[in-house]
């Protein structure tokens, strides 16, 4: 053993400068992951995102090069091939000398990078089981460099060589692979890069033990061969692609009851035709959310005739994430009720009641004339949809304040910059009303709020194996319930609180060191609030003095699939426009 | 005991035989010297017996182990020195000697400073900065400080200047003398190996043309000089180098026997003056080489 540490000993010293680009290259990698976790630069146009990630991006490129290139230093010092490298004529065998380059390379490969990254996983907040993983991931990716690189360094006698031999090798890879049509699929991709690793190894390793040039070589093209053939094997079992949300009821979930309410279709430019379904539900407990997902809409008429759309639902908030926050919910029931029926007058349609306060619509694209057809034929409706029962969680509430940082176990969600955008700031007060809030008399939607605030975020979490924590998964039967909301709250101004518009903005991500790192940006309009003074309801510019930042995350409770049957279909007459529901 | 054994020992590299049938043993103590022109096969036997080359054909054993199977612990006992070798030039002398010692547990510290001082050479510089012959003597001190039993030094004098090369030999020489070890060193210089060598094989287009002692080879190998000999006197066919101009002829025994031989001579040559004078190792490799070379000139003529 001391042998063998003797033999990475002296590999380690000679390259001693190598080594020390390639702690340079690593360092810097990570030091632009700092800069992009502090959120150099971030403002409200997320400019100076790309410079950063892609310096980095540049960084992990050079060390995957450079990564190669100290394979083959390592492995030349002793050269395999030929009859003249010193090592021969001592006393190293074969296996021992196999056994100080592999230590050697553990430690360039393996100690070095996780050393390096450990400061910068403990200041992302890892905690041992991350580290652990991400230690575990950092290797995997080094390995694959030293086992590709391998082969070719214990075949050449020299830099040159390897180079040539290694754009050769490549060449051939990347013109089989591209004979390759469609894409192979995950498990394909694993089982032949499996094959080629291992055949890289053994092809290395054949070389250190009985120094036959063309075993080894006939080892490493069979192994790229079969890792063709396993690419277009046609694999009958597949790892599953994203989350289907695998279906979990709880106790709540058989209480939960789907009533067919109305539908409206709004007709749009081209051949399809937007058509909302409405449905009032019961047995929701105020505290939880109910989250749709995707949907299947099935008309069937006796013709027989079947129409199968996919669509997607809303959600049903009674006021959970209000009463997560300690802040008093809105009255749904009366004035959320108020403004749908202000519209609803508008339009000369019959109002609603308080029950249909707890209600959820599906939307989906129909073709045009389907109205027509269900007006003359109604036909009967089968509705399935996968939903979820969630519950809003607060991960923490920091005043919004460029610098404060959220943070909660591993992911920690830090203010770059904030900046409130008053260019049609016009008094005080904007808008007035008797009502709250005010309704576009055109779109029946709320009055948008003539100022916002622009506020850019940066967040960075644990992210292994390029598994996206920050994806916000939208694929047929999945969960389409963002992963994390945040909220400004203002508590000295009658417990209101605005909602970031369009979930986020702008979103920008990137992967440092198995961190994957977040630039985002948040719209928020301050709430229209009600002037006692005026008897008003106003927006008030004045509302962001005071306020906190909040993260909520949604844990979900249940997850189910509900059916709803209606034996006879029908469509309400007239255009709905868009927005209010 | 023989160190080194080969039994029918071939190479061949494609349709060039680089050595054939070599059969030849290499006694314990013993200096034996592997001489022959360039791409006699030397270098090429010295790889097989080393397990750097595997043989085409035959069979060889080095300390009593088939050198196919040489291990670590048969080259704890192995010094090699070549001028091929590829060292370590990135390191300083005291680097190359701190990298080999751990290998070798019959290491000696002090003859290692022996030698250091005797072949002056500078613990601190780097390989890479030593001169060839220096870099040489690094190479040997490395190979001699754990007391091989067998030390292999493959064409040990090319490009060393004659001052080095006086001191490498005497280096060789001294240590040599200093215990029971076997050298095997092939060169083509060989007025260097003739004072270092008790035995001698010399290869010539990867075939053995001789292989016994210095002393014996000297012995039997004699320059004659003839004065006044009868017109189409010639003794035996095994005369080397056959020269005759006027009443003086010239020619090389390679069977000279003292006395008896001298007699023969004699009925050969009635009343002329002959002298037979000893001849250095060098004049035989040279008159060996020739007949061999104009031996397969009359082939090819022949053919």
């Amino acid at each position: 053993m001391s042998l063998v540490w003797h033999i990475a000993r002296h590999d380690l010293r000679r390259l001693r400068w190598p080594l020390v680009a390639w702690v340079a290259v690593i360092a810097a990698k990570l030091g632009l992951g700092v800069l992009l976790i502090r959120g150099a630069g971030a403002d409200s146009t997320l400019n100076s995102f790309y410079p950063l990630a892609y310096a980095s991006r540049g960084m992990a490129v050079l060390e995957a090069l450079l990564g190669c290139g100290l394979v083959a230093a390592v492995v030349h010092g002793d050269l395999m091939v030929g009859t003249t490298a010193f090592w021969m004529t001592r006393p190293v065998s074969g296996v021992r000398l196999l056994a100080g380059k592999t230590m050697g390379l553990a430690v360039i490969f393996g100690v070095i990078p996780v050393a390096l990254t450990l400061p910068w996983w403990i200041g992302c907040g890892y905690g041992v089981r991350e580290i652990a993983m991400g230690a575990g991931e950092t290797l995997l990716w080094q390995g694959l460099v030293v086992f590709a690189a391998l082969p070719l360094a214990t075949l050449t006698d020299g830099l040159a060589r390897f180079l040539l031999w290694s754009v050769v090798v490549a060449g051939v890879i990347v013109g089989f692979g591209a004979q390759i049509t469609g894409h192979p699929g995950m498990v394909a991709i694993a089982i032949a890069g499996g094959i080629f690793v291992t055949g890289c190894a053994l092809s290395s390793a054949v070389y250190f033990f009985i120094r036959r040039y063309w075993a080894s070589i006939a080892v490493l093209a069979g192994s790229v061969g079969l890792a063709f053939v396993a690419l277009v094997w046609p694999w009958r079992f597949s790892i599953p692609e994203g989350w289907t949300g695998a279906e979990r009821p709880g106790r709540i979930a058989p209480g939960v009851e789907f009533t067919f309410r109305e539908a409206r279709v709004r007709t749009r430019a081209g051949p399809d035709t937007d058509l909302h379904v409405w449905f009032k539900v019961k047995g929701v407990p105020p505290d939880l959310i109910l989250g749709g997902g995707g949907t299947e809409n099935i008309w069937s008429w006796p013709s027989p005739l079947v129409l199968k759309r996919e669509g997607s639902l809303g959600e049903m908030d009674q006021g959970a994430i209000w009463t997560a926050l300690g802040l008093s919910p809105p009255n749904e029931a009366t004035d959320g009720i108020a403004r749908t029926n202000a519209w609803r007058m508008q339009q000369g349609l019959p109002t609603w009641t308080g029950e249909d306060a707890q209600r959820l619509s599906t939307y989906a694209l129909v073709p045009d004339g389907f109205r027509e057809r269900v007006q003359k034929d109604p036909p009967s409706y089968q509705l399935r949809a996968v939903l979820e029962l969630v519950r809003p969680v607060v991960l923490g509430e920091k005043p919004a304040k460029v610098g404060e940082t959220l943070v909660s176990n591993t992911e920690v969600s830090r203010i770059a910059s904030i900046r409130i955008d008053y260019r049609y700031k016009q008094g005080k007060a904007e808008v007035s009303s008797s009502r709250p809030p005010p309704l576009d008399p055109v779109t029946g939607s709320p009055l948008a709020t003539r100022h916002r605030v622009l506020m850019a975020l940066t967040e960075h979490g644990p992210n292994f194996l390029g598994i996206m924590k920050f994806s916000e998964t939208d694929s047929k039967l999945s969960s389409s319930w963002p992963r994390r909301e945040y909220f400004l709250i203002n508590r000295e101004r009658g417990n209101t609180t605005a909602r970031g518009e369009g979930r986020g903005g702008t979103t920008k991500l990137f992967r440092v060191g198995t961190v994957a790192i977040v630039w985002r940006t948040l719209h928020f309009s301050p709430p229209i609030e009600y002037d006692a003074a005026s008897k008003t309801w106003a927006t008030q510019p004045g509302w962001l003095e005071k306020v906190t930042l909040a993260k909520l995350k949604f844990r979900t409770e249940e997850r189910f699939t509900k059916e709803v049957r209606v034996d006879r279909f029908t469509i309400e007459p007239g255009d709905r426009p868009g927005g209010a529901r | 005991m023989n160190i080194i054994e080969t039994d029918n020992l071939t190479r061949r590299f494609g349709r060039t035989e680089a050595v054939h049938g070599l059969t030849l043993s290499v006694p314990a103590g013993s200096v034996c010297a592997l001489l022959g022109p360039n791409g006699a096969g030397k270098s090429t036997t010295i790889k097989m017996l080393m397990n750097l080359l595997p043989s085409t054909a035959g069979s060889a054993r080095v300390l009593g182990v088939d050198t196919r199977k040489i291990g670590e612990r048969e080259r704890r006992q192995i010094g090699y020195v070549s001028e091929n070798q590829q060292l370590p030039l990135w390191m300083t002398v005291r680097q190359l000697l701190d990298y080999c010692r751990p290998f070798y547990p019959t290491w000696d510290r002090d003859l290692e400073k022996t030698l250091l001082t005797q072949f002056a050479l500078p613990e601190e510089r780097k390989l890479k900065h030593l001169s060839r012959g220096m870099l040489m003597k690094a190479a040997l001190l490395s190979s001699l400080a754990y007391r091989p039993k067998l030390l292999v030094l493959d064409e040990p004098f090319s490009g060393l200047d004659p001052l080095v090369r006086e001191e490498f030999v005497r280096g060789v020489l001294e240590v040599s003398a200093t215990g029971e070890w076997t050298v095997l060193v092939s060169s083509h210089d060989i007025e260097e190996v003739e004072r270092l060598c008790d035995r001698v094989v010399l290869l010539d287009a990867g075939r053995k043309r001789v292989d016994e002692t210095t002393f014996d080879l000297q012995a039997r190998f004699r320059r004659v000089e003839v004065t006044g000999a009868p017109a189409g006197a010639r003794p035996a066919p095994t005369m080397l180098g056959w020269e005759q101009a006027g009443a003086l002829t010239r020619f090389i025994a390679s069977d000279y026997a003292g006395e008896t031989t001298e007699r023969v001579w004699r009925d050969v040559f009635p009343g002329a003056t002959l002298t037979a004078q000893p001849m250095a190792l060098r004049e035989i490799f040279l008159a060996l080489a020739k007949a061999s070379r104009s031996a397969t000139t009359s082939k090819g003529a022949a053919a």
